[in-house]
Order: C-alpha cells, then structure tokens, then sequence
C-alpha cells in the first residue's frame, strides 16, 4: 500500500506545485513609468498612465524599447507610432533622455533613444541638458557628444528603428535641409543620403448605399469618396523629411510649456 | 482471490488521495485570489466620507469630471494604515493614512501586491498611500488611473 502511494503523493505535489500549475492561477505583475504601449495581444493603443503602475502583461520589444529605471520599465520609443494623440515635441536622430526628470523622481537616470529619423517624443530635452540640444527646422537635434554608453549599445540598441520603418504615422516634418553644426547624426553617419520617392495612386471608395427610407416617398443616397494622389518624399539625409500621409506642422509654445520641473506633459 | 484485490484497492485509495490533494491545492488557489481580489472592493460598511484626509484627494477627483463613489471605511488587511474605500468612475480604490510618510512609504510594496492580477497604481503622497486597482477592465487605456494619480498627487 505503501509503494503505491508515496509515489501518487509525489505527483500530485509536483503537479500542484509545477511552474505551469502557478502560471495558470497567477499572472505575474509587471512595473512600468511612463506611458507605453500595450501589446496587441492585451488590445493595444496607449497606456496613458504617467505614474509608476503595474501591469500583468510583458511589453512588447522589450529589449530595444524599454530601460529599466529603479525596477520599473520605462518606455524610450516614438508613442506617436503607436497612437498617441497628447502633447508632443519632434526630434531628429538619436539623443539622451533624462528619464527622472520625464517620469518627475529624482533618481538621476540618462538612457539613450536610439531612432535616428524624425520622432515623437512627449517631452522636450530638459534645462539641464537644453544646452546640448538645438531647435531648429521644427525638431530638436542633439550636437553634444556621445557618452561611451551611448556608443557601446548603440549595435543592439539601433535595432529599435527596424520597428518604425513599416509602421506608416505621421512624423515631424524637417523644414531645415541643413542640420545645426555638430549634430550627432553627422559624426554617427546616422542616415545615408539616399533619397526615396514613393507616388501613390489614387483610390476609389464606393460606399454601400445606405437602406432605403419610406416616408411618404422613397429617399436613395450614395457616397463616392475619391482619396487624390499625393507623393511623400523620403529624404534619407540630413534634409527634408516628409512624413507619410499629411504633413504635420509642429506647433511650439515659445518656452511657455509647464516646466521640467513639474516632471510630466500631458 | 482476495489478496489479488489489494494492489486495486490501494490504487483506488491512492486516486482518491490525489484527487482530494489537488481540490484542496486548486481551493486554496481560488480563496487567494479571492482575497487579492477583494482586497478594495471589499470594504466595510458605515463610516462616511470624512475621516481622515480622504475627503481632499475624493474632492480633487470629483473636481477633475472623474465619478466618485461614497468612501467608506475599509479593512487595511496587510497594508495598514486607516483605510477608506470607494470607486473612482469605475476603478477601485482604496486610501489609506499612516501615522507618517515613512510608515506610508512602506506600506506601498504591500499596496501593490493588492492590487494583485489587474492593472493599477499604488502612490504615496506624504503620509496617504493610495491604491487604485481596474479590477472590471473599466480604464483599458489607463486615462482614468492617470487622472486618479494626477489629481492625488498635485503634480
């Protein structure tokens, strides 16, 4: 009787106590800051939460699009690319981001963003960086030197602007064709000078009519909507850049903005 | 004939154990998310809207549109404190008020565990802990859980 059950208890508690078992009766929570993404598989769009919060599900990429700032995960992507429609700020190449002072902690923290075309981010560079930073053309261009962090995990880090290649949102537009001396993206031969010009063709949306409406007589209605031809103009070099779709013309508040000292931009 | 029954009988009773250790393994697994649950949602009755410094961050959300519902007095479990309890336009939410902002620092940790399987916040603002936790998927994009830790905060 013995030898049969020791050998049933056994399974039974290596079943009730298996990785899987636990799994299935608890997801794990994750920490994020900031907003972020949420993975299609979760119902995508936006997080819209600025604070630190929890999740139970991972991010997506996580790799190339997350740093880690005191245990939580904070999100160094475009949100634009992914539906963000708050306050933005446009920027050109790669550049450092003082997360502390976008999240509103005061745990120093510079990570690096790694997209070398034109992006959003909901931030602009903070006062104690500002000198490092140029507005011009509509975005902000980094001209301070690469740290050696920067440059060491830039093989692994670059990688994030594969993700935004086939993503189609509208983008800051450049309207400088020369960028401000000492820009990062000249020293890093961030984008070839090659030139792409991609034409659309128009399109016809015939839209179903809609029901007929008996009152008194008979009404009939049909829409035909004709999209017009518009060509983008991808510029890979350091000129003009003209996003997908309509173009987009950053307005700036003149230094009127809420402070970095307030942390957050909504 | 009778002893070629044994090694059956013995497995039948060996079957029996194992059903009854995994019902109990699965019961006790339920009851903890039960609790985690519950954790918020869960409040006492009585005690109105009032005691504490509850009232200041109930009116703040109630000033920035967000639908609030009547605080009451709430089990602190194991986050401590003087707990009050309620919903914010759908999300559960739990205030809790320490004897000091260290005391509510460190309580925060355990705020986060109730929140437990769903999205949610804990944040501490001087000597106040709150919990927000979207238990029922009521703010898939996090805009009222933003609101929530916006007006809490001040910042």
């Amino acid at each position: 009787m013995k030898r049969i059950l020791l050998p049933l208890v056994l399974i039974a508690m290596a079943i009730a106590t298996s990785p899987a078992s636990a799994s299935r009766d608890h997801r794990q929570q994750v920490r994020y800051v900031g907003i972020h993404p949420i993975p299609k598989a979760e119902g995508g769009g936006i997080c819209h939460i600025e604070y630190p919060h929890v999740h139970v599900y991972a991010p997506a990429d996580q790799k190339v699009h997350y740093r880690d700032h005191d245990g939580d995960l904070y999100f160094v992507g475009d949100p634009v690319a992914y539906g963000w429609d708050g306050p933005k700020h446009g920027y050109r190449g790669p550049h450092p981001v003082r997360v502390d002072v976008v999240v509103g902690d005061d745990h120093e923290d510079t990570e690096y963003c790694y997209i070398e075309g034109p992006h959003y981010h909901v931030y602009e560079p903070p006062p104690v960086m500002a000198a490092d930073f140029r507005l011009e053309g509509g975005v902000y261009w980094y001209v301070g030197e690469p740290t050696p962090a920067f440059i060491e995990a830039r093989p692994v880090m670059a990688k994030v602007n594969a993700y935004y290649t086939p993503i189609r949102y509208e983008r800051p537009v450049v309207t400088i064709e020369t960028p401000p001396p000492g820009w990062i993206g000249i020293s890093l031969e961030v984008v070839p000078p090659v030139a792409a010009v991609e034409v659309r063709t128009p399109t016809v949306v015939v839209r179903p009519p809609p029901p007929v409406v008996v009152q008194g007589g008979i009404g009939f209605e049909a829409h035909v909507g004709i999209a017009l031809p518009s060509v983008d103009v991808h510029v890979g070099g350091p000129a003009v850049i003209v996003g997908g779709g309509s173009r987009t013309v950053i307005r700036h508040d003149n230094g009127r903005h809420r402070g970095w000292h307030k942390g957050r931009h909504r | 004939m009778i002893a070629g029954w044994k090694p059956i009988a013995a497995a039948a009773g060996g079957l029996v154990l194992l059903v009854g250790l995994i019902a109990a393994v699965a019961g006790r697994s339920g009851a903890d998310s039960a609790a985690t649950g519950d954790k918020v949602s869960g409040s006492a009755p009585s005690v109105t809207e009032g005691s504490g410094e509850a009232p200041e961050a109930v009116g703040a959300w109630r000033t920035a549109g967000l639908t609030v519902s009547a605080f009451t007095s709430s089990d602190a479990g194991k986050v401590g404190g003087k707990c009050e309890a309620g919903t914010v336009s759908g999300v559960d939410v739990k205030l809790c008020t320490f004897d000091s902002p260290d005391a509510a620092k460190a309580a925060q940790a355990a705020g986060r565990d109730a929140i437990g399987e769903h999205t949610g916040l804990a944040l501490t603002k001087g000597a106040q802990l709150l919990i927000a936790i979207d238990a029922r998927n009521a703010d898939p994009t996090g805009r009222t859980l933003n609101q929530l830790a916006k007006s809490f905060t001040g910042k």
